[in-house]
């Protein structure tokens, strides 16, 4: 593996990181609680200030 | 007696009474149907049902089954159509909202320095919020939704006030807990205690505007009332006394025009004042000491001191939990945890005032409210003759809802939307993005190969992140384009007539008229389709209406559709697409009658509903909503679908032992592909190629096509039958949505759902093919 390989493969890794992590945390929020949130998850919309 | 669904198009009549009970009832008497209130029948529906009546000078919609439960009566000839019109004397400025000679001594109550001041804007439906609160707030609005409900939540802060934060509720005709919207404004109000209320009120439409305000002026907490479309109210020879008005609902009073623009600067400047001031209400009381014998007045002070300590430990505002009480508002009852002997005590306050009063506890309360909206008219506004919009809307509706036209100008006009989408703008700018992807995916292509980069690695990144998240990407033009159409549709009032006289279809099948538009722009794409069901009020209606978009035939499923056409049965192509169109909807009837009597018992939402007059959307709206779908549509091709992509990349590059395969036969999609084979065998399915190239349509209906062409590299037509071809068009109509539709309805009914209605539609699906498969061997197709 090259150099660049690696390059790309760490850039690849940051993206899909990211991907979940912005995944996640779209998840958390109450829009995807499908109507069952009770202000748990940490919703950054209005759960957590309670 | 009469009731309101006996009289003829054009009478006016009164009400009598209202019947039926709860919730609905209390949002009829909140809409303004109470007794005393004259009502005209404007007319049907197309289809006889439901009906458009005019009252308090708006359009509102009512089934038949609703109306035969409000009793009327007629009115003498020389009655109907009478106004009075009262001299009034100029009145000084009270100067509420404002410092100077007039600033109320003693009733500021400064915040602390530095305090982050919090605003709630509130209005009615069609009062010109949206417009308002982009004019406020600017672009730099944050999205997202109430905690527990899908409702929509905007927060931004004032421009050239950084140091404050506005919250657009949604749009509600009371604070009674009728809808989710209600209850979502109801406890933002009541639970996060924002500092200060704006309160647009539409001036064309003043008195039922003015019935939230009396209920928020309820709430004791500092407001400001937006008189908004003040230009439409003063250009149809109408006008406010502003003065007046102020006086009379004692909060600061500033007339505006949100589309304009005029008026905003001091209608912050007020706001900002109310709410570091803390300058509440300086009037609750609406009910008058004399008025009708003062029943109402009496029952609503007694409770008030009956409820006081509850109220207060509760944090609740005393006049609207008494108010609420009276009304027996289970939610507010249960918050406030009162004594038996209290309650008991209620009771006998309230029947009392219900035997003195004539009318039952909720008319009651709203009869005090609209009662004092009709003094406070009276003595400060000046009815318009009719105006120019709404001479408009009354000629633009002779087509658009007339008997014989509304049902082909629907068609015509959602003819032309998907033909202008799927085929003319949107269809260019996807062409025009398809191509920037491919040079792009080519220039990356040819790079990685003169870098030497692993061939593994140029794999991933052309065959599985360029191809996957490219092919999602590219549908960004239509959804974009589809939205723009249908927020011209919606802004402008048709998609509300629409739902006015196809109401009676969908209800067959347990939907509301609503319903349409999200089925409708299902034959487009699933994703914007779910997105659309936001508009619905019910949470039965949206969950339903969302399942039954699958059955419409998206436009990605053409090409496969196009491809075994031409394949199996040349010549018949318009034949067969349209039998596939007819089988997704007559599917989709079947599965929402199954989902009637089971999942979704129950009746669709009653279809009280207001016609507003027709508009032309502002410009400024209509790109900020664009620009909103964009970026959550592209948020999510670049978190969900680009990790989709990478997994059905590895999955279909490597076997088992994590070799990459050169033959996608041994790959470990083809082995767990080969699981499905025996399910899929009795629907003539059973060759693990078209299981690949299903399951590659999960990530994009499109890619059937070109994995099956690549799979069955001698051609598909000789190694499979018509019947199988057959089974596999029908399977294809009807089996799981993209992972696109998925993500979208995971978002918006959770991962239950979206998981449960990939597993129903296969099954629906597997069961229909095995069907057409039966037909087809019973007919000796083979």
């Amino acid at each position: 593996m090259s150099t660049l390989d690696i390059i790309l493969l760490i850039i690849i890794a940051a993206a899909l990181t990211a991907a979940i992590a912005s995944s996640v945390k779209r998840a958390k929020q109450g829009r995807l609680c499908g109507g069952d949130c009770a202000g748990c998850k940490g919703c950054s919309m209005g759960c957590d200030k309670k | 007696m009469l009731t309101l669904k006996d009289i003829k198009i054009g009478d006016t009549v009164r009400v009598e009474s209202v019947g039926g009970s709860g919730a609905l009832r209390q949002h009829f008497l909140d809409m303004g149907i109470i007794p005393g209130t004259e009502v005209t029948l404007v007319k049907f529906a197309p289809m006889g049902d439901p009906m458009e009546l005019r009252l308090h000078g708006y359009e509102l919609t009512l089934r038949l089954a609703d109306a035969e439960q409000i009793l009327v009566s007629e009115l003498p000839e020389k009655v109907q159509g009478a106004e009075k019109r009262a001299e009034r004397k100029r009145k000084e400025h009270p100067g509420l909202g404002e410092g100077g000679r007039f600033h109320p001594k003693g009733s500021g109550d400064p915040l602390p320095e530095g305090t982050k001041m919090r605003f709630a804007l509130v209005g009615n439906q069609n009062s010109g919020k949206t417009t308002l609160f982009n004019r406020l707030t600017g672009a730099k609005q944050h999205v997202g939704n109430f905690p527990g409900v899908t409702v929509d939540r905007k927060d931004g802060a004032i421009k050239g006030h950084p140091d404050t934060v506005i919250t657009d509720l949604p749009g509600i005709y009371s604070m009674s807990p009728y809808s989710s919207e209600e209850i979502v404004s109801r406890n933002f109000v009541l639970n996060e205690k924002p500092h200060a209320l704006i309160n647009i009120v539409d001036v064309t439409n003043i008195e039922r505007n003015l019935y939230l305000t009396m209920q928020l002026l309820e709430m004791n907490i500092p407001t400001v009332v937006a008189l908004n479309m003040m230009d439409e109210l003063t250009g149809s020879g109408g006008g406010i006394d502003v003065n007046s008005m102020e006086e009379l609902l004692g909060v600061p009073v500033v007339p505006i025009s949100a589309a304009k623009n005029e008026g905003i600067e001091e209608l912050v400047e007020h706001a900002v004042h109310v709410a570091y001031y803390q300058e509440r209400p300086l009037r609750q009381d609406f009910c008058g000491k004399s008025e009708n014998g003062g029943a109402v007045h009496r029952c609503i002070h007694g409770i008030c001191h009956l409820i006081e300590d509850h109220a207060e430990s509760a944090g609740l505002p005393l006049r609207f939990a008494a108010s609420k009480v009276i009304e027996g508002d289970e939610l507010v009852i249960a918050r406030l945890s009162l004594d038996k002997n209290e309650e008991e005590a209620i009771e006998h306050i309230v029947s009392q005032m219900e035997k003195e009063r004539g009318l039952d506890r909720s008319a009651a309360i709203a009869d005090m409210r609209f009662s004092y909206i009709q003094k406070l008219c009276s003595g400060s506004v000046t009815k318009p003759h009719e105006s120019k919009e709404h001479i408009r809307s009354r000629k633009i509706d002779t087509f658009l809802t007339g008997k014989y036209t509304a049902i082909p100008a629907f068609i015509l006009i959602m003819g032309l939307v998907f033909f202008l989408t799927f085929n003319v703008i949107g269809a260019f700018l996807q062409g025009l993005l398809e191509n920037g992807i491919d040079k792009l995916t080519s220039l990356a292509d040819t790079a990685l190969t003169n870098a030497h980069v692993n061939s593994t690695i140029q794999s991933l990144i052309i065959d599985g992140i360029f191809a996957g998240v490219g092919s999602v990407l590219s549908f960004l033009p239509i959804i974009v384009t589809l939205f723009f159409f249908l927020s011209l549709l919606e802004d402008s009032g048709y998609i509300a007539r629409v739902a006015f006289f196809m109401d009676k279809l969908l209800r067959k099948i347990g939907l509301s008229g609503r319903s349409i538009v999200p089925l409708l722009i299902g034959f487009g794409c699933s994703v914007p389709a779910v997105m659309a069901t936001r508009t619905l009020p019910s949470e039965r209606d949206r969950r339903m209406t969302i399942l039954l978009t699958p059955f419409m035939s998206c436009t990605a499923k053409l090409p496969i559709y196009a491809f075994f056409v031409s394949a199996f049965f040349p010549g018949k192509g318009a034949l067969i697409m349209i039998m596939l169109y007819v089988l997704g909807i007559i599917a989709g009837i079947l599965a929402a009658l199954i989902y009637k009597g089971t999942l979704f018992k129950g009746e669709a939402v009653p279809f009280v509903m207001e016609l507003p007059n027709y508009r032309l959307p502002g410009a400024r709206n209509v790109m900020q909503l664009l620009w909103e779908k964009a970026k959550d549509f592209l948020q999510k091709a670049f978190s969900v679908i680009l990790i989709a992509t990478v997994a059905v990349w590895f999955l279909q590059s490597f076997d088992m032992h994590l070799n990459m395969v050169s033959d996608k036969e041994d790959s470990i999609l083809a082995m767990v592909s080969g699981i499905f084979v025996p399910v899929m065998k009795p629907a003539g399915l059973g060759d693990w190629r078209i299981v690949v190239s299903l399951v590659s349509g999960f990530m994009a209906k499109e890619s059937v096509v070109s994995t099956l062409e690549i799979l069955y590299s001698n051609g598909v037509a000789s190694a499979m039958t018509a019947l199988s071809a057959a089974s596999l068009l029908v399977f294809s109509l009807l089996y799981t949505p993209c992972v696109a539709a998925v993500a979208s309805v995971k978002r918006e009914l959770g991962r239950k759902w979206a998981f449960a209605m990939v597993l129903w539609q296969c099954g629906f699906a597997w069961a229909v093919a095995l069907i057409v498969r039966l037909i087809g061997l019973m007919a000796g197709v083979g």
